[in-house]
Protein backbone atom coordinates (compact mmCIF):
# COMPACT_ATOMS: atom_id res chain seq x y z
CA UNK A 1 0.00 0.00 0.00
CA UNK A 2 2.86 2.22 1.05
CA UNK A 3 4.79 1.64 -2.33
CA UNK A 4 1.85 2.33 -4.20
CA UNK A 5 1.00 5.55 -2.92
CA UNK A 6 4.70 7.07 -4.00
CA UNK A 7 4.16 5.63 -6.86
CA UNK A 8 1.05 8.17 -7.35
CA UNK A 9 2.82 11.02 -5.67
CA UNK A 10 5.80 10.43 -7.99
CA UNK A 11 3.35 10.50 -11.44
CA UNK A 12 1.18 13.19 -9.54
CA UNK A 13 4.97 15.13 -9.64
CA UNK A 14 5.53 14.43 -13.33
CA UNK A 15 1.94 15.84 -14.29
CA UNK A 16 2.44 18.79 -12.33
CA UNK A 17 5.88 19.30 -13.90
CA UNK A 18 4.34 18.22 -17.43
CA UNK A 19 1.70 21.21 -16.70
CA UNK A 20 3.96 23.57 -15.70
CA UNK A 21 6.35 23.10 -18.90
CA UNK A 22 3.02 23.29 -21.24
CA UNK A 23 1.66 26.38 -19.65
CA UNK A 24 5.38 28.22 -19.86
CA UNK A 25 5.18 27.02 -23.28
CA UNK A 26 2.17 28.34 -24.15
CA UNK A 27 2.83 32.11 -22.67
CA UNK A 28 6.24 31.95 -24.51
CA UNK A 29 4.39 30.98 -27.40
CA UNK A 30 2.31 34.01 -27.11
CA UNK A 31 4.23 36.53 -26.36
CA UNK A 32 6.89 35.22 -29.36
CA UNK A 33 3.91 35.57 -31.48
CA UNK A 34 2.39 38.84 -30.47
CA UNK A 35 5.93 40.45 -30.53
CA UNK A 36 6.92 38.53 -33.75
CA UNK A 37 4.89 41.03 -36.07
CA UNK A 38 5.94 44.10 -37.17
CA UNK A 39 4.72 47.36 -35.89
CA UNK A 40 3.36 49.15 -39.20
CA UNK A 41 4.25 52.53 -39.21
CA UNK A 42 4.30 53.26 -42.68
CA UNK A 43 0.36 55.11 -42.39
CA UNK A 44 1.92 57.97 -40.41
CA UNK A 45 4.95 57.74 -42.48
CA UNK A 46 2.69 58.19 -45.61
CA UNK A 47 0.75 61.26 -43.62
CA UNK A 48 3.64 63.05 -43.17
CA UNK A 49 5.25 63.13 -46.82
CA UNK A 50 1.73 64.04 -48.06
CA UNK A 51 1.67 66.87 -45.29
CA UNK A 52 5.56 67.53 -46.27
CA UNK A 53 4.41 68.07 -50.15
CA UNK A 54 1.06 69.67 -49.66
CA UNK A 55 3.52 72.66 -47.64
CA UNK A 56 5.72 72.29 -50.30
CA UNK A 57 2.99 73.00 -53.16
CA UNK A 58 0.89 75.07 -51.55
CA UNK A 59 0.76 77.95 -48.53
CA UNK A 60 -1.54 80.49 -47.57
CA UNK A 61 -4.31 79.25 -49.82
CA UNK A 62 -2.10 79.56 -52.95
CA UNK A 63 0.29 77.33 -54.59
CA UNK A 64 3.59 77.89 -54.74
CA UNK A 65 4.90 80.56 -57.44
CA UNK A 66 7.95 78.44 -58.28
CA UNK A 67 5.08 75.94 -59.52
CA UNK A 68 2.73 78.46 -61.51
CA UNK A 69 2.70 82.00 -62.30
CA UNK A 70 -0.09 83.82 -64.12
CA UNK A 71 -2.20 80.50 -64.71
CA UNK A 72 0.72 78.80 -66.34
CA UNK A 73 2.29 75.94 -65.05
CA UNK A 74 6.54 76.40 -65.42
CA UNK A 75 8.20 73.77 -67.45
CA UNK A 76 10.88 72.95 -65.19
CA UNK A 77 8.56 72.93 -62.07
CA UNK A 78 9.33 69.71 -60.16
CA UNK A 79 9.03 68.51 -56.13
CA UNK A 80 13.25 68.86 -56.19
CA UNK A 81 12.93 71.91 -54.29
CA UNK A 82 11.25 70.04 -51.85
CA UNK A 83 13.67 69.36 -49.61
CA UNK A 84 12.35 65.41 -50.03
CA UNK A 85 15.26 63.02 -49.48
CA UNK A 86 13.97 59.69 -50.47
CA UNK A 87 17.28 57.51 -50.22
CA UNK A 88 18.68 55.96 -47.08
CA UNK A 89 21.93 53.92 -46.36
CA UNK A 90 19.28 50.92 -45.24
CA UNK A 91 17.46 50.33 -48.94
CA UNK A 92 19.18 50.20 -52.03
CA UNK A 93 15.79 51.29 -54.04
CA UNK A 94 13.89 54.61 -52.82
CA UNK A 95 11.08 53.50 -50.61
CA UNK A 96 8.65 56.35 -51.78
CA UNK A 97 7.24 58.01 -54.35
CA UNK A 98 5.06 61.27 -54.14
CA UNK A 99 2.49 62.41 -57.40
CA UNK A 100 0.71 65.59 -57.30
CA UNK A 101 -1.94 66.69 -59.31
CA UNK A 102 -3.45 70.01 -59.97
CA UNK A 103 -6.68 70.18 -61.69
CA UNK A 104 -9.17 72.63 -62.50
CA UNK A 105 -12.15 72.46 -60.53
CA UNK A 106 -14.21 71.93 -63.56
CA UNK A 107 -12.87 69.45 -64.91
CA UNK A 108 -11.64 66.83 -62.79
CA UNK A 109 -10.72 64.39 -65.13
CA UNK A 110 -7.79 65.78 -66.75
CA UNK A 111 -4.78 67.02 -64.92
CA UNK A 112 -3.70 70.13 -65.86
CA UNK A 113 0.33 69.54 -64.80
CA UNK A 114 1.71 66.23 -62.87
CA UNK A 115 4.51 66.50 -60.43
CA UNK A 116 6.00 63.28 -58.98
CA UNK A 117 9.33 62.13 -57.21
CA UNK A 118 10.42 58.78 -56.18
CA UNK A 119 10.54 55.26 -56.72
CA UNK A 120 8.28 54.93 -59.87
CA UNK A 121 7.90 51.32 -59.65
CA UNK A 122 5.68 51.27 -56.54
CA UNK A 123 2.96 52.91 -58.71
CA UNK A 124 0.81 50.28 -60.07
CA UNK A 125 1.14 48.26 -56.71
CA UNK A 126 -1.95 50.64 -55.48
CA UNK A 127 -3.62 49.26 -58.02
CA UNK A 128 -2.69 45.78 -57.60
CA UNK A 129 -3.40 46.12 -53.54
CA UNK A 130 -7.13 47.13 -54.19
CA UNK A 131 -7.67 43.78 -56.04
CA UNK A 132 -5.59 41.48 -53.86
CA UNK A 133 -6.35 43.34 -50.81
CA UNK A 134 -2.78 42.39 -49.62
CA UNK A 135 -0.87 44.99 -47.00
CA UNK A 136 2.66 43.24 -48.46
CA UNK A 137 3.34 45.85 -51.01
CA UNK A 138 2.83 49.20 -50.69
CA UNK A 139 1.23 51.75 -48.44
CA UNK A 140 -0.95 53.73 -50.54
CA UNK A 141 -2.74 57.20 -49.59
CA UNK A 142 -4.37 59.91 -51.43
CA UNK A 143 -5.77 63.30 -49.86
CA UNK A 144 -6.86 66.49 -52.02
CA UNK A 145 -7.47 70.15 -51.12
CA UNK A 146 -8.20 73.64 -52.73
CA UNK A 147 -5.79 75.80 -53.63
CA UNK A 148 -5.44 78.88 -56.14
CA UNK A 149 -3.18 80.79 -57.90
CA UNK A 150 -2.08 84.64 -57.59
CA UNK A 151 -4.68 85.04 -60.57
CA UNK A 152 -7.19 83.58 -58.08
CA UNK A 153 -7.88 80.30 -60.55
CA UNK A 154 -9.35 77.68 -58.89
CA UNK A 155 -7.45 74.25 -58.39
CA UNK A 156 -7.92 70.93 -56.63
CA UNK A 157 -4.94 69.10 -56.04
CA UNK A 158 -4.51 65.76 -55.36
CA UNK A 159 -1.57 64.30 -53.60
CA UNK A 160 -0.09 60.38 -53.89
CA UNK A 161 1.75 58.92 -51.08
CA UNK A 162 2.94 55.82 -51.41
CA UNK A 163 5.53 54.21 -49.00
CA UNK A 164 7.14 50.81 -49.43
CA UNK A 165 8.96 49.36 -46.53
CA UNK A 166 7.41 46.14 -46.57
CA UNK A 167 9.94 44.03 -45.04
CA UNK A 168 10.34 46.39 -41.80
CA UNK A 169 6.21 46.96 -41.49
CA UNK A 170 4.65 43.75 -42.55
CA UNK A 171 5.32 39.82 -41.79
CA UNK A 172 6.11 38.71 -45.65
CA UNK B 1 -10.42 -24.40 1.11
CA UNK B 2 -12.15 -23.25 -2.09
CA UNK B 3 -15.19 -22.29 -0.20
CA UNK B 4 -13.38 -20.12 2.80
CA UNK B 5 -12.04 -18.59 -0.37
CA UNK B 6 -15.15 -17.60 -2.01
CA UNK B 7 -16.86 -17.03 1.36
CA UNK B 8 -14.09 -14.02 1.45
CA UNK B 9 -14.49 -13.19 -2.07
CA UNK B 10 -17.91 -12.78 -1.44
CA UNK B 11 -17.79 -11.01 1.62
CA UNK B 12 -15.38 -8.50 -0.09
CA UNK B 13 -17.55 -7.70 -3.14
CA UNK B 14 -20.15 -6.61 -1.00
CA UNK B 15 -17.75 -4.25 0.68
CA UNK B 16 -19.07 -0.94 -0.36
CA UNK B 17 -15.35 0.55 0.81
CA UNK B 18 -13.56 -0.97 -1.98
CA UNK B 19 -16.24 -0.37 -4.42
CA UNK B 20 -16.52 3.46 -3.11
CA UNK B 21 -12.67 4.00 -3.33
CA UNK B 22 -12.39 2.61 -7.32
CA UNK B 23 -15.31 4.65 -8.47
CA UNK B 24 -13.42 7.78 -6.95
CA UNK B 25 -10.32 7.14 -8.56
CA UNK B 26 -11.77 6.82 -11.59
CA UNK B 27 -13.60 9.95 -11.18
CA UNK B 28 -10.60 11.94 -10.31
CA UNK B 29 -8.23 10.81 -13.18
CA UNK B 30 -11.75 12.01 -15.74
CA UNK B 31 -11.32 15.21 -13.87
CA UNK B 32 -7.67 15.54 -14.06
CA UNK B 33 -7.42 15.23 -17.65
CA UNK B 34 -10.47 16.94 -18.76
CA UNK B 35 -8.81 19.77 -16.45
CA UNK B 36 -5.52 19.33 -18.91
CA UNK B 37 -7.67 19.44 -21.98
CA UNK B 38 -9.19 22.51 -20.69
CA UNK B 39 -5.63 24.23 -19.98
CA UNK B 40 -4.26 23.13 -23.49
CA UNK B 41 -7.79 24.53 -24.96
CA UNK B 42 -7.06 27.93 -23.53
CA UNK B 43 -3.79 27.75 -24.22
CA UNK B 44 -4.08 27.52 -28.00
CA UNK B 45 -6.71 30.06 -27.86
CA UNK B 46 -5.07 32.13 -26.33
CA UNK B 47 -1.97 31.64 -29.15
CA UNK B 48 -4.36 32.18 -31.81
CA UNK B 49 -5.74 35.44 -30.01
CA UNK B 50 -2.71 36.94 -30.00
CA UNK B 51 -1.43 35.71 -33.89
CA UNK B 52 -4.81 38.07 -34.53
CA UNK B 53 -3.73 41.01 -32.12
CA UNK B 54 0.03 40.80 -33.42
CA UNK B 55 -1.52 40.74 -37.23
CA UNK B 56 -3.79 43.67 -36.44
CA UNK B 57 -0.65 46.06 -35.06
CA UNK B 58 -0.87 48.78 -36.96
CA UNK B 59 0.09 52.10 -36.19
CA UNK B 60 -2.66 54.27 -37.82
CA UNK B 61 -1.91 57.93 -38.20
CA UNK B 62 -5.29 58.69 -36.57
CA UNK B 63 -4.50 56.79 -33.59
CA UNK B 64 -1.12 58.11 -32.20
CA UNK B 65 -0.84 61.03 -30.43
CA UNK B 66 2.62 61.98 -30.84
CA UNK B 67 2.58 66.04 -31.34
CA UNK B 68 1.89 65.35 -35.32
CA UNK B 69 -0.78 67.32 -37.47
CA UNK B 70 -3.06 65.14 -38.92
CA UNK B 71 -3.01 65.79 -42.45
CA UNK B 72 -6.71 66.27 -42.41
CA UNK B 73 -6.52 69.34 -40.42
CA UNK B 74 -3.49 70.30 -42.43
CA UNK B 75 -5.00 70.50 -46.01
CA UNK B 76 -8.39 71.34 -44.73
CA UNK B 77 -6.61 74.61 -43.06
CA UNK B 78 -5.18 75.54 -46.35
CA UNK B 79 -8.43 74.79 -48.47
CA UNK B 80 -10.44 76.91 -45.86
CA UNK B 81 -7.38 79.45 -46.57
CA UNK B 82 -8.29 79.56 -50.00
CA UNK B 83 -12.09 79.85 -49.88
CA UNK B 84 -11.49 82.46 -47.62
CA UNK B 85 -9.30 84.34 -50.02
CA UNK B 86 -11.93 84.17 -52.66
CA UNK B 87 -14.83 84.25 -50.30
CA UNK B 88 -16.36 81.10 -52.56
CA UNK B 89 -19.73 80.32 -52.77
CA UNK B 90 -19.09 77.30 -53.85
CA UNK B 91 -17.50 76.31 -50.68
CA UNK B 92 -19.97 73.04 -50.08
CA UNK B 93 -19.40 71.67 -53.90
CA UNK B 94 -15.49 71.91 -53.76
CA UNK B 95 -15.56 70.13 -49.74
CA UNK B 96 -17.32 67.46 -51.46
CA UNK B 97 -14.86 66.91 -53.69
CA UNK B 98 -12.52 66.94 -52.03
CA UNK B 99 -13.92 63.99 -49.67
CA UNK B 100 -14.71 61.69 -52.65
CA UNK B 101 -10.83 62.18 -53.61
CA UNK B 102 -9.28 61.41 -49.87
CA UNK B 103 -8.65 57.39 -49.62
Amino acid sequence: MLIKNKRGDKILSLYWFAILIIIAGGIFAMVYVYYGFPYDVRDIENRLLINAVADCVSYTGRINQEIISSGEFYQNASLDKCNLIFTSPEWEEEQYYVKVDFYRINDLNNSLRTLTKGNLNWAPQCEIQKEKESKNLVQCSTKAFYSLDDKDNQYIIKILGIVRKSEKNVRT
Amino acid sequence: MLEHKQEVNRKFSHCSFFQKNSKGQTGETITWVIATIVIIGILLLFIYASTLMGKAKNIVGGEVNAGLPKTSLVLSEKTALAHQITQNKDKGVIDSIIKEYDK
